[in-house]
């Protein structure tokens, strides 16, 4: 039913059941606003001499291969190749109660995602899209108390990007497995466990 | 009574003129004991050499002292490990305490922070030394006797546990630099506790002396394999150690007093580790202080650490 509709309208009835603001769905696409961190790979963060690196470039996924623009969900998932299921391996735990694409990817342009004013962002600009939930973590972040980081001490450093570490769609940190234990020291007395 | 007392007046002065032929010959006695115990050619280089018998204390080198106890001991690692280094000698920073903070809910025990330290200081792989402990604790008690040294890990971090590393706190009120009877360790302006590892004589006095067990002893000379060795060595800090002298962490002060991270936080997957000037209202560290409630090991002991550890 939904194809017979014209794209517009099938847009905005969309939007009204995903309870998605209209904005983001306004037929002239405005341009890409510049998140609150950057354009580029590196940039300065507010006044505190303090870039954000992000080892594995990501800037533009290409969603585009499958979903079409403006009408992602109207063609089914499998897009123009149809033995292609990309999304079938994903685990995704995080919000599960939600379990909705198109709250952090744009409808719009399936290249980029979402904050929830509308504007569309880089997917380097992630944090920024963490951000609108996990304030207090994001703020830690950007004062430099929560995550990877590299530099100096005195002077500039640079952080990571929240999913160079957290994965987008599972994002508890995963368990690990430890380097080598210290050799016990064999005075006579037995590891615990051996006799 | 007159008569006595010039009597021991004449002793007195008979001794203080024979007394100095005695140092004398004392003196050239030993001079003459040390040739003979000394050889002349040596058949490792770092075993005791005239030079290294000689050696002043670190802190009444002159620069050109140092240039030449760097060059021996560029030219006796050469002979030894085979491999060319380079020995500097960072100074202490003005302006600067050095303080770490931990953040032990991160912490995961990887043990990534360990392998990394032992590869930048030059730690030896058999007998193993290693700067850093990570001990597995159970919930509810931060008493470190019952922490496990030893797990194993396929999948960290386990239910039910916590994990704290522990290294050189580098006390402000360091018991081990008290107890060194010929002061080879001291503490430093910005905060370091170093040591000078040709003074030291190794009687591990600073062992027994330290609570947490920062300090170790080289039993054997460190064996580290030729392509393992970090070429960019300090004096004071990550050069390759003697036979029979103690060692701990410093902070990395070959490279903090460069402006550089230390290498276990450079290490660490979980940003658990965050390191900075306690003096600059604007570091990290300041930030820490004012946020979290951090706290340190065996505070009673009034050792007043520079290691801090917090829980979110």
């Amino acid at each position: 039913m939904i194809l017979k509709m014209s794209p517009s309208f099938a847009l905005i009835a969309c939007c009204l059941v995903l309870g998605i603001p209209p904005k983001a769905f306004a037929e002239d696409a405005p341009e890409i606003k510049e998140g609150i961190l950057r354009k580029e790979v590196q940039a300065q963060v507010l006044e505190r001499k303090r870039t954000v690196t992000v080892r594995r470039i990501l800037e533009h996924f290409p969603c585009t291969e499958c979903h079409e623009k403006l009408k992602p969900f109207i063609k089914p998932f499998r897009g123009k190749d149809p033995g292609k299921k990309t999304h079938e391996n994903l685990t995704f735990q995080h919000m599960e109660e939600i379990r909705e694409c198109t709250f952090c990817h744009s409808i719009i342009d399936p290249d980029r995602l979402h904050l929830l004013n509308g504007d569309r962002i880089t997917f380097d600009q992630v944090p920024d899209l963490c951000g609108q939930c996990h304030g207090i973590r994001f703020n830690e972040w950007n004062m430099g108390l929560h995550g990877e980081e590299s530099g100096t001490w005195n002077g500039p450093r640079s952080s990571l990007s929240c999913t160079e570490c957290h994965r987008a769609h599972s994002p508890r940190f995963p368990k690990m497995e430890a380097k080598r234990a210290p050799n016990f020291p064999r005075l006579g007395i037995p590891k615990e466990g051996e006799h | 009574v007159p008569d006595s007392l010039d009597q021991t007046n004449k002793n007195k002065k008979n001794k203080s003129e024979c007394s100095p032929k005695r140092r004398k010959f004392l003196k050239q006695m030993g001079i003459l004991g040390a040739g003979v115990v000394l050889p002349l050619k040596n058949s490792k280089a770092s075993t005791l050499s005239w030079e290294k018998f000689f050696q002043k204390h670190y802190q009444e080198m002159t620069p050109e002292d140092k240039k030449k106890v760097f060059a021996r001991i560029q030219r006796e690692t050469k002979a030894d490990y085979g491999r060319d280094v380079t020995i500097s000698d960072p100074q202490a920073l003005k302006g600067v305490k050095f303080t770490f903070c931990l953040n032990l809910s991160k912490c995961n025990g990887s043990r990534y922070c360990v392998a990394a330290c032992v590869k930048e200081n030059n730690q030896s792989r058999d007998p193993q030394i290693q700067f850093i402990k990570v001990l597995e604790m159970p919930h509810g008690t931060l008493n470190p006797e019952k922490g496990n040294l030893y797990y194993e890990g396929k999948s960290i971090p386990q239910k039910n546990k916590f994990y704290i590393p522990v290294q050189c706190n580098q006390c402000d009120n360091p018991p081990c630099v008290k107890v060194c009877p010929v002061k080879a360790t001291w503490k430093q302006e910005d905060g370091i506790v170093v040591i000078d590892y040709d003074w030291c004589i190794g009687c591990r006095y600073c062992q027994a002396a330290c609570p947490y067990e920062a300090r170790h002893f080289n039993f054997k000379a460190p064996s580290i394999p030729k392509d393992e060795i970090n070429p960019k060595q300090a004096y004071l800090s990550n050069r390759i150690r003697p036979k029979g002298v103690m060692e701990k962490c410093h902070f990395c002060l070959h490279r903090t007093r460069e402006g550089k991270l230390p290498a276990c936080l450079e290490a660490c997957p979980t940003g658990a580790r965050k390191f900075g000037n306690i003096l600059d209202e604007n570091s990290v560290i300041s930030k820490i202080f004012q946020r979290k409630r951090i706290f340190v090991l065996k505070e009673e002991l009034n050792t007043i650490p520079r290691f801090f550890y917090y829980f979110e």
